[in-house]
């Protein structure tokens, strides 16, 4: 019989024949589906996400899909101006502004919220046709309801739960005195993402800054209308262009860089999952193609058979893992945009759910990877001899020289990342050396494991065969464990690295903290600078005022210049990591600048070199180059002397006092009688230790999610330990009816197999251990300074290493607890029985 | 030394619960010191289930084990496999050897989990009269099927169980090899005093045997002695 219907028809039977080995083992059908699932949720969560951010980024700053052109501002870096400037400037006939005022409000739980108000008449007179705009939103809340008392306030969905609040709920404030209005949920086109958007009238009332804006909004208007407006503006204002959305994304390019690494190192160790899924299943089937060649079917239709099935896997389970990953990035949506306003003051728009559109590239990442892992296991299969013998020689030995292997390609990886890390000169070459030893650790495992095992199998006494068994036993289990071992060795590689990395940081920022902050008291005061030195002169006099100034540079808008006072304390807080000789001395005088560690090492500037500061000031010496960690931007320090060359009157934004003699002072009195003198108010204070923690508690925010991926690829790896015990359960019997027909008892046999996987996982920590302190001074040492410009010293702290292997160890437990109890439960006959199958 | 009473059994996925759909029907047999009984029967008879039920390894459905005095299925987990270490040896089908263990590793296996002092004057005896002396350090990976069975002999008796229990020993063996295999086996039990319960569904091997019984529709017949 020939013809296409009776090849479909051999195609089906062998097809058939084949899948029959998972109706035996579903375990091993769900191992190869979670490990494709698992390569395609996290890569599909940090596409999305970053696509998401993206998104926002080329939109530029918007509100209801208007994009303003440019902003109004103080002129001398003042925070707040009067509204009048604003109402001169609409009287002339300017009708494309916008008022905004902005105001952050302590919650009693001890977060912030960022609240923007805007007069919501001048919005609808951007270019949008307001009809157009007030259908797209008056389906989510009426006008009057925003515009009127007792008002409310807009917040996005997103936002509100991160907050837990709902609508029509107020958020209770550290102030008891100060009331925000009830919430409603923002329309998804709002793009007001992180912040809360109320009238503008009703947020002067409640901040007490009544007749004040922080900036006015500018539409488009034709060149010379806004020609003509900065021609207008009063002393006090100018126009500063709005930021080009590619600087938002330069800015953020770091974190979104790292989120996409979580994700390839997530996808990484599902790919090792699927790959190993598909081994086990096609050694399992060796004898069955054995006798399907021998029955007259082809190599090829076995090939196509085995290809069709894979296909249908990775079709499934991509499919579900792009379901799940969307879902778990609007999960982590939120705490990626809570990080970007409060590290970078970039606020992106949170969509009710994440963008529809496919990501092809995840997809087709896990399909083509998928293949890939399956070509050379297909191959070795399909064109296995007809006759075998010796099959458990075979596998053992071959599994010994896989091993082998494996350790010359780590040994490859290490070479190549050491040759990397010697000239990297960009974040990529950070990325690839981080790659190659986090692959290296992973590879070089089993033949780590097997030599500590063949140790530790001469030191056990003769007289106690158990553990010589389990040790003997762990040796065999190391060819189908092992892969499922590297994955779990990946997972703690990286999470090592990472907490030590973040330690070190963390110590490092604490330290530097410690050394810039300078002063005991930091006021927040938006002007009143010379009523608080009058007062104090009458009342305090050893007390000092110094003054922060801070300005974006007007050619280099990513270069921002700070000031530092000239008293003592501020002089020696800056610790210079390289400068030039009597730096100090030149930089008192004015005749020089320092520059933060980021402009040296991201934007190529180094000491000795001259830079363009203002017309006064055209060449300016690189004096001395100092630490600013947090700082997303580069940064120049100057002396208030060189400031005031170029910006005679510009308004410090921060004011700090001191002890002009450097004695005690009773500060908390001195805080009282000024609160009590009604000259500030007790918001307006922040001492030391508050700015550690707020500075801290933005450090700690930055990591949160990458600490959630990094905890997530370690559930991912557990799940990869319980796939593994549980499809070689059935290798596992025969040894177990041997035990138990030789009078091991139950109890003994369960403790036996958790042992030896805990044994494992506690030997894997050999190469946790130095790899991920390797890794962590990658982190800290190269990549951290190529991405943010901060360098840092790797800090080992004793007590991470038993903690990790604690980590191991519970992980390993759990997911071989339920494994383990099946094989325990199973009588003996019933074991026997298997094994004479 | 091993007394089987009125032993009947079935599979509860069967749902069987008339004699007449019984796996084992109300058997019962006496074995004494020093003896071999072979167990015969068609594939599927249910000799290997009666083996492993008199091994304490299947309680039956209805009916009593004794060993050594001891009623096996009253016993706790604990206390049977003591016993299955102490007076047990297995010799299976499949050889059924540690792989990992030598050789050497693997014959004392047993006789080192119930913690007693190693023999060496009968274990060199053991692996003189199996021929595997010069196999000792070597890993099961690295032996032939009925160099494997040897050792796997040697494990059985090397700790002078009181009763072997061995599962078609020869059954994975050329004809010739069954023979040597088969003839070693029935010497060093008698040598070591212990008795034998064989299942075989070879003539040629039931005949080592002091005495054969068969097993036919769930009834156990008495055949011909060696």
């Amino acid at each position: 019989m020939t013809g296409w219907p009776n090849s479909i028809a051999s195609r089906l039977v062998v097809s058939h024949a084949l899948a029959g080995h998972y109706r035996r083992h579903p375990l091993q059908a769900l191992f190869l589906f979670t490990g494709i699932v698992i390569a395609t949720v996290l890569l599909v969560a940090t596409q999305l996400i970053n696509a998401q951010a993206q998104a926002s980024y080329s939109k530029g700053t918007q509100l209801f899909e208007q994009n303003p052109i440019g902003y109004l501002i103080g002129a001398q870096g003042q925070r707040q101006f009067p509204m009048a400037s604003y109402v001169a400037l609409r009287r002339q006939g300017f009708d494309q502004l916008m008022p905004v005022l902005h105001h952050n409000f302590q919650t009693a739980q001890h977060g912030v919220i960022a609240v923007m108000a805007i007069d919501w008449l001048s919005l609808q007179a951007a270019p949008l046709p307001s009809s157009q705009l007030e259908q797209q939103t008056l389906s989510q809340l009426t006008l009057e309801d925003f515009l009127l008392p007792p008002y409310r306030l807009m917040m996005s969905s997103t936002r509100m739960k991160q907050l837990a609040v709902a609508a029509d709920q107020s958020i209770e404030l550290a102030n008891p005195s100060e009331t925000l209005p009830a919430l409603i949920a923002a329309p998804d086109n709002s793009g007001i993402g992180h912040q809360a958007l109320m009238d503008l009238q009703a947020l002067q009332d409640i901040s007490n800054r009544q007749g004040m804006l922080s900036s006015v909004w500018v539409f488009a208007m034709s060149d010379q209308r806004l020609q003509a407006l900065q021609q207008q503006l009063p002393p006090d204002l100018v126009f500063r262009p709005a930021t080009e959305p590619l600087s938002q994304a330069a800015l953020a390019e770091s974190l979104h860089l790292n989120l996409a690494a979580m994700g390839l190192l997530s996808f990484v160790v599902g790919v090792f999952l699927a790959f190993n899924a598909i081994q086990f299943s096609y050694t399992d089937r060796q004898p069955l193609l054995r006798r399907l060649r021998l029955s007259g079917a082809s190599q090829r239709q076995l090939y196509q058979a085995l290809s069709i099935e894979l296909i249908v896997f990775v079709i499934l389970g991509s499919a579900v893992g792009y379901w799940l990953g969307a879902w778990l990035a609007t999960l982590l949506l939120p705490g990626l945009g809570q990080t970007l306003a409060q590290l970078y003051g970039i606020y992106i728009s949170y969509p009710n759910k994440v963008i529809a559109d496919l990501p092809l590239l995840p997809l087709l990442m896990t399909i083509i990877a998928a293949l890939l892992a399956a070509i050379v296991p297909m191959r070795q299969v399909v064109r296995q001899p007809l006759l075998n013998r010796y099959r458990q020689q075979t596998a053992q030995h071959q599994a010994s020289i896989r091993d082998r292997q494996l350790l010359v390609i780590a040994t490859t990886c290490l070479l190549l990342a050491l040759a990397i890390s010697y000239w990297a000169s960009n974040l990529w070459h950070g990325l690839a050396c981080l790659a190659l030893v986090l692959l290296g650790g992973a590879l070089a495992l089993p033949a780590a494991l097997r030599m500590c095992l063949q140790l530790a199998q001469r030191l056990v006494p003769s007289n106690k065969p158990l553990l010589q068994w389990l040790i003997a036993d762990s040796r065999w289990l190391l060819g189908p464990a092992a892969i499922s071992l590297m994955a779990m060795t990946l997972a703690l590689v990286a999470n090592s690295g990472l907490n030590t990395m973040i330690g070190s940081f963390r110590a490092a920022t604490l330290d530097w903290l410690e050394q810039r902050l300078a002063a005991p008291v930091y006021l927040n005061l938006a002007d009143g600078q010379r009523q608080l030195g009058d007062w104090l002169s009458q009342h305090a006099p050893t007390i000092e005022i110094a003054e922060r100034h801070t300005i974006q540079h007007s050619q280099q808008r990513h270069i921002e210049i700070a000031s530092l006072p000239p008293m003592a304390p501020f002089r020696n807080s800056i610790h210079l990591i390289d400068q030039v000789t009597n730096a100090q001395q030149l930089f008192a005088q004015g005749q020089g600048i320092y520059i933060s560690e980021r402009h040296h090492r991201l934007d190529g500037a180094d000491i000795g070199q001259t830079v363009w500061l203002c017309d006064s000031a055209p060449e300016v010496t690189v004096l001395g180059i100092y630490h600013d960690y947090g700082n997303p931007r580069s940064q120049w320090l100057l002396d208030e002397s060189l400031l005031r060359q170029c910006w005679p009157q510009h308004i410090g934004q921060s004011t700090a006092l001191l002890t002009s003699d450097g004695n005690d002072f009773d500060w908390p009195k001195l805080i009282t009688a000024m609160s009590d003198s009604g000259l500030i108010k007790p918001e307006q204070i922040i001492d030391q230790q508050q700015i550690k923690k707020i500075a801290m508690a933005v450090f700690d925010q930055t990591f949160t999610v990458t600490e959630a991926l990094n905890g997530l690829t370690l559930l991912v790896a557990g799940i990869g330990i319980f796939c593994a015990t549980s499809a070689i359960h059935h290798h596992r019997v025969r040894q177990q009816a041997q035990l138990a027909a030789m009078g091991v008892s139950q109890r003994q046999r369960l403790i036996m197999i958790l042992s030896q996987w805990s044994l494992l996982a506690l030997l894997s920590m050999s190469i946790v251990w130095p790899f991920g302190t390797l890794l962590a001074w990658v982190l800290a040492s190269l990549v951290t300074p190529l991405a943010f410009g901060w360098s840092f010293s790797t800090e080992l702290v004793w007590q991470h290493y038993p903690i990790l292997a604690l980590l191991a160890l519970v992980c390993v437990v759990i997911a071989t607890l339920w494994p383990s109890w099946r094989l325990h439960r199973v009588s003996i006959a019933s074991l026997l029985k298997e094994v004479d199958e | 030394m091993l007394e089987l009473e009125t032993i009947s059994h079935w599979f509860e996925s069967s749902g069987a619960t008339e004699p007449g759909q019984r796996v084992l029907n109300n058997i019962s047999l006496t074995l004494h010191q020093g003896e071999s009984l072979a167990l015969m029967g068609n594939s599927g008879s249910g000799k290997s289930t009666l083996l492993q039920i008199a091994a304490g390894l299947e309680r039956p459905q209805m009916g009593q084990v004794k060993l050594t005095g001891e009623l096996l299925y009253q016993l706790a987990d604990k206390r049977l496999s003591a016993l299955r270490r102490e007076k047990i040896g297995f010799v299976f089908q499949q050889f059924n050897l540690l792989p990992g263990l030598t050789v050497v590793d693997n014959i004392l296996f047993q006789s080192r989990l119930s913690k007693r002092a190693v023999d060496q004057q009968w274990l060199n005896h053991l692996m003189a009269e199996l021929s595997i002396e010069e196999l000792k350090h070597r890993l099961p990976e690295q032996l032939s099927g009925g160099q494997q069975q040897r050792v796997a002999i040697a494990r059985a008796i090397a700790h002078k169980p009181c009763i072997v229990f061995a599962d078609e020993p020869t059954g994975n063996l050329n004809d010739s090899l069954s023979h040597s295999v088969m003839a070693l086996l029935i010497h060093l039990v008698q040598e070591a005093n212990s008795s034998l319960l064989m299942v075989t569904h070879s003539a040629a091997m039931a005949d080592y045997a002091d005495s054969v019984l068969k097993l036919q529709q769930s009834q156990l017949i008495a055949a011909a002695t060696a």
